[in-house]
């Protein structure tokens, strides 16, 4: 059974350095993800995690249990996120060589699939960030509103309109899809 | 319900976030509402399309991590020293302006910097007073006898003072004398030499030259 985010902290603390790594391998890709919709900008994502698990390490000492491990990581990749977003407005960039996320796609489809990459892209990017933030956190992380609330310092009530306003706003962006036919959530 | 609170429950019937029997409520309105029916379709095709947008795969390079944070930590280390430094010093420097009771002024464009406690202004040095006048009163008291030893004394010295006066007069003229002696007999003694001068010079020819008709012998 693989050890809690908990154990790996506490041991990480007391000088086991294979106990952070394993935390970077377990964390490293939602953070990529989260940091990719935040920013919309794909390049940026692998030095921008390799700061962000930089930050934590030197702030490891100085970690108490009090919230969740995850939480903690994602408040210190928003944090490297925006200081990105104030050294330079960024523009959405799509991932033209991205992996596909259906399984053996048609050239038809694949083409299709890269235009709906880009203006899901572009949408997200087009909403304020507050919005943005809940609703990457809320869709891609799974994290509830009232761990969101902790994360941002915001309501959980205010939380819930702002994803509600960023999914109306997506919806009615993206009116003209056609109905995809499977699920691909991961 | 209406269609106000069915669309505010929508995104959390998506997310699976509602109460069973409040998504049971929703639903029951969506199967009679086709405008909801079509907004909540809609924001499924929205949720579907989130998940269409790839990420990048991302591997941490942990050594480097470690490798960063040891170098930063570094980094630190020597701005604390030297942060140290220069409190240290600074509290030194402070420590002797108080010590040493610095003062710095600038004084007619220069820089003034002095030390230990500043001189004392002086207690002007009081005039001394002038003694009270005293008047002395000289009262002559006449005495005969007194009178007539001093009178004795002044005589006795008017007296030698003229014998004085009359010694170095006889003095002076002797030695008037003595040098107008010497004067003539200087001169006695000149006319003599030259005398001397000619007799000898004529003595001379005499014995020695012939006249130029004979032979010089």
């Amino acid at each position: 059974m693989d050890p809690s985010d908990a154990e790996l902290v506490e041991r990480w603390q007391s000088g086991d350095v294979q106990a952070f790594a394993a935390l970077v391998h377990r964390w490293q890709q939602p953070i990529a993800r989260f940091l990719t919709h935040l920013l919309g900008r794909p390049d940026l994502v692998g030095d921008l995690c390799q700061d962000v698990f930089l930050r934590a390490f030197m702030a490891g000492p100085r970690y108490r249990e009090s919230g969740t491990f995850s939480a903690w990581l994602y408040r210190i990749a928003l944090n490297a996120a925006r200081d990105v977003g104030r050294r330079g407005r960024h523009k959405v960039v799509s991932l033209e060589n991205g992996e596909p996320v259906s399984p053996s796609p048609s050239p038809e489809s694949l083409s299709e699939q890269r235009e709906l990459t880009r203006l899901v892209a572009e949408a997200l990017a087009e909403l304020p960030e507050p919005q943005r933030l809940v609703l990457i956190l809320r869709h891609y992380e799974g994290m509830r509103f009232e761990d969101i609330a902790r994360l941002t310092g915001a309501p959980a009530s205010t939380l819930k309109s702002r994803f509600a306003a960023a999914l109306n706003y997506l919806r009615v962006r993206l009116r003209h899809l056609d109905p995809a036919p499977e699920d691909h959530r991961p | 319900m209406n269609c106000s609170q069915a669309r505010d429950q929508l995104p959390a019937l998506l997310y699976d976030g509602l109460a069973p029997a409040d998504a049971t409520l929703v639903q029951t309105h969506l199967g009679g509402c086709p405008v909801c029916r079509q907004e909540f379709a809609e924001s499924q095709r929205v949720r579907c399309a989130l998940n269409n947008v790839p990420v990048p795969p991302v591997s941490v390079d942990v050594s480097r991590v470690f490798q960063q944070a040891a170098a930063l930590q570094q980094r630190r280390a020597r701005r604390w020293r030297s942060a140290t430094v220069a409190v240290c010093g600074l509290a030194a420097a402070l420590l002797l302006v108080v010590l040493l009771r610095l003062e710095f002024r600038f004084d007619a464009h220069q820089l003034v910097v002095r030390w230990a406690d500043s001189p004392q202004e002086q207690t002007p040095i009081p005039l001394p007073t002038p003694e009270p006048t005293v008047i002395v009163r000289r009262e002559v008291v006449t005495n005969p006898e007194v009178e007539e030893q001093l009178r004795v004394i002044r005589d006795t010295l008017h007296a030698l003072a003229g014998s004085l006066d009359t010694r170095d007069a006889q003095f002076r003229q002797a030695v008037g004398q003595l040098e107008t002696r010497l004067e003539s007999l200087r001169m006695q003694d000149g006319r003599r030499w030259s005398e001397n001068d000619r007799n000898f010079a004529a003595l001379y020819n005499a014995v020695f030259f012939i006249p130029k008709q004979g032979v010089k012998q």
